[in-house]
C-alpha cells in the first residue's frame, strides 16, 4: 500500500520514484502544487476506489497522510 | 519502440497511466517531431487534465504539442492573444458565468442585469477573435447537470439563444461540441463533480474530459493530416461469431450484435473508408460465406481487397499499405485474438488495434467510439471514388512478404507446450478435437470416446496431447497426435491443432515429440501421411517441411518417411516443452 502510494505520487509529479519518501510532503517537493494535487487526489480516488470528503482533499497533503487514510478506507 | 496508443486504449486510459504515458512520450527520442503543434486553451473553469490529455493525444500522433493555457476565468482578456496557426480550445462552463448568476438568479434578475445580453457580447467577441486561428473547438453552453430547479425553461430559452449565436458565428474553421452528447451517454454523476468543482474550480471529471476529446478527434485528426483511412477487419469472431473453418458457412453466428458491427462498417465503407479483410482462413471458406448468407451486410465488393491467407496478419498489412501507397498509419485493424492484435502492433507499431470485447453485447457501443474518428461531416466525390481507385491498384500489383520480424515476435510471446503422455482425463477432449478439427489436420481421422479409449488401452497406440500457453493466457488442449508402433515403424495416424494456435511454429515442437518418442521406442523410421480435404490445404506441405522425405503422391495424398532421426529442429528455440504424462 504505502510503496503503491509513493509509485503514484512519483507519476503524477513527474518524479523517479527515489525522490519519493513517506515523508515527502507539498512542503517538501517542488511539483506538488495545488493542480497537481487535485490530480494526485482524483488518481488515488480511482486506484484504490475511494471517495475523499471536500476537507480531507484540502488536507491530504502528504504522502504520510494519505497512507493513514488508506489503511482505515481503502 | 513505443506502439501507438490505440484510440480503445486511451477511452479506458486511468489517470496514473496518463501521466506515465505522458512522461514516457515526452522523454521518446524516437518520435519524429518535425513539427511542433500550437495549441491554446481557454476556460472560464480548471482544465489542466484536458491540457495533459490533449498533450498526449498530440504526442501520439508523432507531433509535439506547444500548449498555452488561458489564465483562469480569463477567457475574453485571452483571446485577444490568439496568433496565427493556432489551434483553438474554448472550454465555457454555463454554470459558473457570471459567478454562478445561471444558477443563482432566476430569469427575471438575469433580465434586470442585462446579464444575457452581456454574455452575448462577450461570445461574439470571443469567436470574432478566434477567426484568427487555424481553427477553433468551442463547446455548446450547458446546464444540464443543474437539472430541475435551476433548469427552468426560461432558462433553456435563455441558453438556447446562446447557442444561436454560436451557430450563427461558426465559420468553417469552427466546430462546435454538442457536450449535451457527454451528458446523455455517461451521464453527470461520472462527468461533473460538485466536490472539485468547490475545491478546484475543476467541475469535469476525466470520464468528461475524455469523452471531450473524442467529440472532437475527428477534427483534430484532420488538421494533423493523421486520418485514418483503411480498415483491416479480421472475419472469424470479429464480423460473425464462430469459425467458418470449423463451423462451416452455415454454422457461423449472424446475430444482432454482429450485424450491427457489420452495419457500421458498411455505412463507412459507403462514405470513402477502405476495407480490407485480413484473415487466417480458407480462401473458399469466406467466399461461401458470401455465396451462402444473404445476412451479410457486408458484401465481398465493399471491400477493397481481401487477404484471406496463413501468412503473419502484419505481413498482408505492409503488403496492403505498400499496394495501396498508404502509410502504416493510415490502418485500423480489428480483430478478436490477443495473438493478431500483438503480434500487428510488436511488428508494425504505427497501426491503431481495436479488440473485439469478449461481452458480444458491448462490441457494437465499444467500436463505434473507436470508429467515430472516422466521422465527417462532408463526404467528398473523391471519398466516395476511393475505393474503386484503390482496388485497382490491388489488382496491379504482387504480394511481398518478409518473414524476418516474425520469429522476433514469436520469441517474445513465451510460448510453453506442455506434452500430455496417453493421458486419459483428456479423452473427451481428444475426440473432440479429432471431430472437430478441419483445418490444421493432416488426415482427418475422425474418432468417437470410445475408439480413443481403445487406443489408450492398446499396446500398438500411443497419444499425446498438447496444451499451449503464452504470455497472454493459456488456450487449453489443442493438439493432438495418435501413433501407431508397427515392428520398428512409427505410423502417424494424427497430427491436428486447433486454428486457435496456428502460425506459432508448434507443429515443429509437436514432432519435436514424435521423434525423440520414436527414439527412445527404438524405431527406425517414422511415416506420415497427408490425405487431402476440402479444408487442410494449409497443412500440405509440412511434413516437407518438417524434414521428411515424400515416397509417393498421389492426386488424394502424399505418403512420408523419415528414416534418420535425430530430432534437431531450428525453429523449436522459441519455444519451452514441458513433458507430463505416463
Amino acid at each position: 500500500m504505502e510503496n503503491k502510494v509513493q509509485e503514484i505520487v512519483a507519476t503524477i509529479l513527474g518524479l523517479d520514484r527515489s525522490d519519493i519518501n513517506i515523508d515527502s510532503s507539498s512542503e517538501s517537493v517542488d511539483t506538488w502544487d495545488s493542480l497537481n494535487h487535485m490530480n494526485l487526489i482524483m488518481a488515488i480516488e480511482e486506484e484504490f476506489e475511494v471517495t475523499f470528503e471536500e476537507e480531507e482533499i484540502i488536507e491530504m497533503t502528504s504522502v504520510k497522510a494519505l497512507v493513514d487514510f488508506l489503511e482505515k478506507n481503502a | 519502440m513505443l506502439s501507438y496508443i490505440s484510440t480503445q486504449e486511451l477511452i479506458n486510459l486511468k489517470l496514473t497511466e496518463l501521466f506515465k504515458l505522458h512522461g514516457e512520450l515526452l522523454s521518446n527520442n524516437d518520435l519524429s517531431r518535425e513539427k511542433t503543434f500550437k495549441i491554446r486553451i481557454l476556460s472560464n473553469v480548471v482544465l489542466n487534465q484536458f491540457k495533459e490529455y490533449l498533450e498526449l493525444c498530440i504526442l501520439n500522433e508523432g507531433y509535439l504539442p506547444e500548449v498555452i493555457l488561458g489564465d483562469f476565468d480569463n477567457v475574453l482578456n485571452d483571446s485577444f492573444l490568439i496568433n496565427e496557426g493556432e489551434v483553438v480550445f474554448v472550454i465555457i462552463e454555463a454554470s459558473t458565468l457570471h459567478n454562478s448568476a445561471f444558477i443563482e438568479n432566476s430569469t427575471n434578475e438575469l433580465n434586470e442585469l442585462g446579464l444575457q445580453d452581456s454574455i452575448k457580447h462577450e461570445l461574439s467577441s470571443i469567436l470574432k477573435n478566434c477567426e484568427k486561428a487555424k481553427f477553433t473547438f468551442i463547446n455548446k453552453l450547458s446546464l444540464t447537470p443543474y437539472d430541475s430547479i435551476f433548469l427552468t425553461e426560461s432558462k433553456i430559452a435563455m441558453i438556447d439563444g446562446l447557442n444561436k449565436l454560436l451557430n450563427v458565428q461558426c465559420t468553417d474553421n469552427m466546430k462546435i461540441v454538442d457536450i449535451e452528447r457527454i451528458y446523455s451517454r455517461l451521464g453527470t454523476t461520472l462527468t461533473f463533480s460538485d466536490r472539485y468543482l468547490k475545491t478546484h474550480s475543476a467541475p469535469y471529471t476525466f470520464e468528461f474530459i475524455k469523452a471531450n476529446y473524442y467529440l472532437m478527434q475527428p477534427y483534430l485528426l484532420r488538421i494533423l493530416g493523421k486520418r485514418k483511412k483503411v480498415i483491416a477487419v479480421d472475419c472469424d469472431n470479429t464480423l460473425w461469431g464462430g469459425v467458418v473453418g470449423e463451423d462451416g458457412a452455415e454454422g457461423i453466428l449472424l446475430d444482432v450484435h454482429f450485424l450491427w458491427v457489420q452495419r457500421m462498417l458498411k455505412s463507412l465503407s459507403d462514405s470513402g473508408v477502405l476495407l480490407v479483410a485480413v484473415s487466417k482462413n480458407n480462401l473458399q471458406d469466406v467466399q461461401e460465406v458470401w455465396d451462402t448468407r444473404d445476412e451479410m451486410i457486408l458484401k465481398e465488393s465493399d471491400f477493397t481487397a481481401i487477404r484471406v491467407n496463413w501468412l503473419p496478419k502484419s505481413q498482408n498489412i505492409i503488403d496492403l499499405a505498400e499496394t495501396l501507397n498508404l502509410g502504416l498509419d493510415s490502418f485500423l485493424f480489428i480483430d478478436d485474438s490477443d495473438f493478431e492484435i500483438n503480434e500487428v502492433r510488436t511488428s508494425i507499431p504505427y497501426v491503431e488495434t481495436f479488440k473485439v470485447p469478449k461481452t458480444p453485447w458491448t462490441y457494437r457501443i465499444e467500436l463505434s467510439r473507436v470508429l467515430n474518428q472516422f466521422q465527417i461531416d462532408k463526404v467528398s466525390a473523391e471519398d466516395l471514388n476511393r475505393k474503386g481507385l484503390y482496388k485497382a491498384e490491388v489488382g496491379r500489383k504482387q504480394e511481398q512478404v518478409a518473414f524476418d520480424d516474425y520469429n522476433l515476435y514469436l520469441a517474445s510471446l513465451n510460448l510453453n507446450l506442455t506434452v500430455y503422455h496417453n493421458f486419459g482425463q483428456h479423452i473427451n477432449r481428444m475426440a473432440q478435437l479429432t471431430q472437430k478439427t478441419n483445418q490444421f489436420n493432416l488426415t482427418t481421422n475422425r474418432y468417437l470416446e470410445s475408439e480413443i479409449e481403445n487406443f489408450l488401452s492398446s499396446e500398438k497406440h500411443t497419444l499425446f496431447s498438447f496444451a499451449v500457453k503464452d504470455r497472454f493466457g493459456d488456450c487449453g488442449i489443442v493438439g493432438l497426435v495418435i501413433l501407431e508402433t508397427i515392428d520398428r515403424k512409427v505410423i502417424i495416424d494424427s497430427f491436428l491443432m486447433s486454428c486457435r494456435v496456428l502460425g506459432r511454429n508448434i507443429e515443429y515442437g509437436i514432432f519435436s515429440t514424435i521423434v525423440k518418442y520414436s527414439m527412445k521406442i527404438g524405431a527406425e523410421v517414422i511415416e506420415a501421411s497427408y490425405i487431402k480435404t476440402a479444408k487442410n490445404s494449409q497443412v500440405k506441405d509440412l511434413f516437407e517441411n518438417l524434414g521428411m522425405t515424400i515416397i509417393e503422391k498421389t492426386e488424394y495424398s502424399n505418403h512420408y518417411r523419415l528414416e534418420t532421426i535425430n530430432g534437431g529442429f531450428n525453429k523449436l528455440e522459441n519455444l519451452e516443452i514441458i513433458e507430463y504424462g505416463e
